[in-house]
C-alpha cells in the first residue's frame, strides 16, 4: 500500500516588470503570448500550452528533460480580475503520479511605469514528493522568461 | 471600483471522532451524510449539486434562512478513498467573490475511531473574509460530522 503523506508549504515571489500591468497581464490571459514565457528551460522543448483563460476555464502543458519524467500541468481559474488579479489551482504530475496541488495568486499592481508583480504558492506536496524549494525555483525561472518576453515586445 | 487584495492563510484544526475512518470518510462521499454537516451552526443549504470524485465539480448556494446569499463552488482534485480528500472552492457573498480555498482533509485510524487533520490554505479576497471567522465556520462543521457520524448509514460504501 502507498504510503501516503502530505506537506504544506507557501511562498510568494515579487518580481518588478518594465511593461505596465496591461500588458504583463495580457501576457497571461493571451494564449500565444502566454505560450512564448511559460513552459520548462531549454531543452524541455516546444510549448504546448492549452489555455481557457476564464473563471471555470481550464489550461494545461506537458514537457519534460529529454528521456526524464513528463511534467503535467492542469489549472482550473478560480477568480480573474483583468489587470489585477488572477487566481487559479492547479496539480502537477510526474508521469502518471499526482505530486502536488497548488492554489496560486497572481496580483499585477502600478509601480511608476510598469508592475509590480506578487505571485503566492499555497501548494500540498504528496506522498512524499515534497520539492518546495525546487517549485519556487522553477517559478523564479518563469518570471526570468517573462521578463525577456515583456523586454522583447 | 473594489479596491483588490489578497491576505493569504493557512488554517488547520484536528478533531478525533469515534467511528472508523470509512465512515468518516463517508462524511463526504455520501449526499445524505454531507447534508447533515455541510453548512455552519444553524445555516441552512438552499441548493446543493453533488459529483465526489476527481476532477468533479459541485455547487452549493447557502447562508442564513431567510438569506442563503452564499456560493461555493468545489473542485475535487484528490481522493484517496478512507486516507485523503483534497478540493478548492471559490465562495461568493451576492455574486461578490470572498475567498478561494484549497483544502486537505486527512484521515487515520485512531484506535477503533478516526484522527480528522484538516488543512485549509485561503487567498481572502477584497477584505471580504478572514481567517478567524473561517476557522470559526469549519470548526463548526468538523464539529457536526461529529454529532451526525453515529446515525450515519454506510449507504454507498459496504
Amino acid at each position: 500500500m502507498t504510503e501516503r503523506s502530505t506537506r504544506h508549504a507557501t511562498f510568494t515571489i515579487e518580481r518588478t516588470f518594465a511593461a505596465p500591468p496591461s500588458r504583463v497581464f495580457a501576457a497571461y490571459a493571451d494564449v500565444k503570448s502566454k505560450a512564448r514565457w511559460f513552459g520548462g528551460p531549454e531543452g524541455w522543448g516546444k510549448s504546448n500550452l492549452k489555455l481557457d483563460f476564464k473563471v471555470g476555464g481550464r489550461e494545461s502543458e506537458s514537457g519534460g528533460p529529454p528521456g526524464g519524467p513528463v511534467h503535467y500541468y492542469n489549472a482550473i481559474y478560480q477568480d480573474i480580475v483583468p489587470n489585477e488579479r488572477i487566481v487559479l489551482t492547479y496539480e502537477m504530475h510526474l508521469d502518471k503520479t499526482r505530486i502536488s496541488v497548488s492554489l496560486g495568486t497572481t496580483e499585477f499592481k502600478p509601480a511608476g511605469a510598469g508592475t509590480r508583480l506578487a505571485y503566492t504558492e499555497q501548494a500540498v506536496f504528496l506522498d512524499g514528493h515534497d520539492d518546495a524549494g525546487g517549485r519556487e525555483q522553477g517559478f523564479g525561472g518563469l518570471f526570468d522568461q517573462l521578463a525577456r518576453f515583456l523586454e522583447m515586445q | 471600483m473594489t479596491a483588490r487584495s489578497a491576505q493569504h492563510g493557512t488554517i488547520r484544526l484536528e478533531r478525533r471522532y469515534k467511528a472508523p475512518p470509512a465512515r468518516v470518510f463517508a462524511a463526504w462521499a455520501d449526499p445524505r451524510a454531507r447534508a447533515a454537516w455541510d453548512v455552519p451552526g444553524r445555516w441552512v443549504i438552499a441548493e446543493q449539486s453533488f459529483d465526489f470524485r476527481e476532477g468533479g465539480r459541485e455547487r452549493k448556494r447557502f447562508g442564513p434562512r431567510d438569506d442563503p446569499r452564499f456560493t461555493a463552488d468545489t473542485l475535487y482534485l484528490d481522493i484517496v478513498p478512507d486516507r485523503r480528500i483534497v478540493f478548492s472552492y471559490s465562495m461568493t457573498s451576492r455574486d461578490e467573490p470572498i475567498s478561494v480555498s484549497l483544502t486537505t482533509v486527512e484521515l487515520s485510524a485512531d484506535g477503533e475511531g478516526t484522527r480528522l487533520l484538516l488543512t485549509e490554505q485561503v487567498a481572502f479576497l477584497d477584505g471580504k473574509d478572514n481567517a478567524a471567522n473561517r476557522e470559526e465556520g469549519l470548526a463548526s462543521m468538523l464539529d457536526k460530522i461529529g454529532e451526525t457520524l453515529p446515525q450515519t448509514p454506510l449507504s454507498s460504501r459496504a
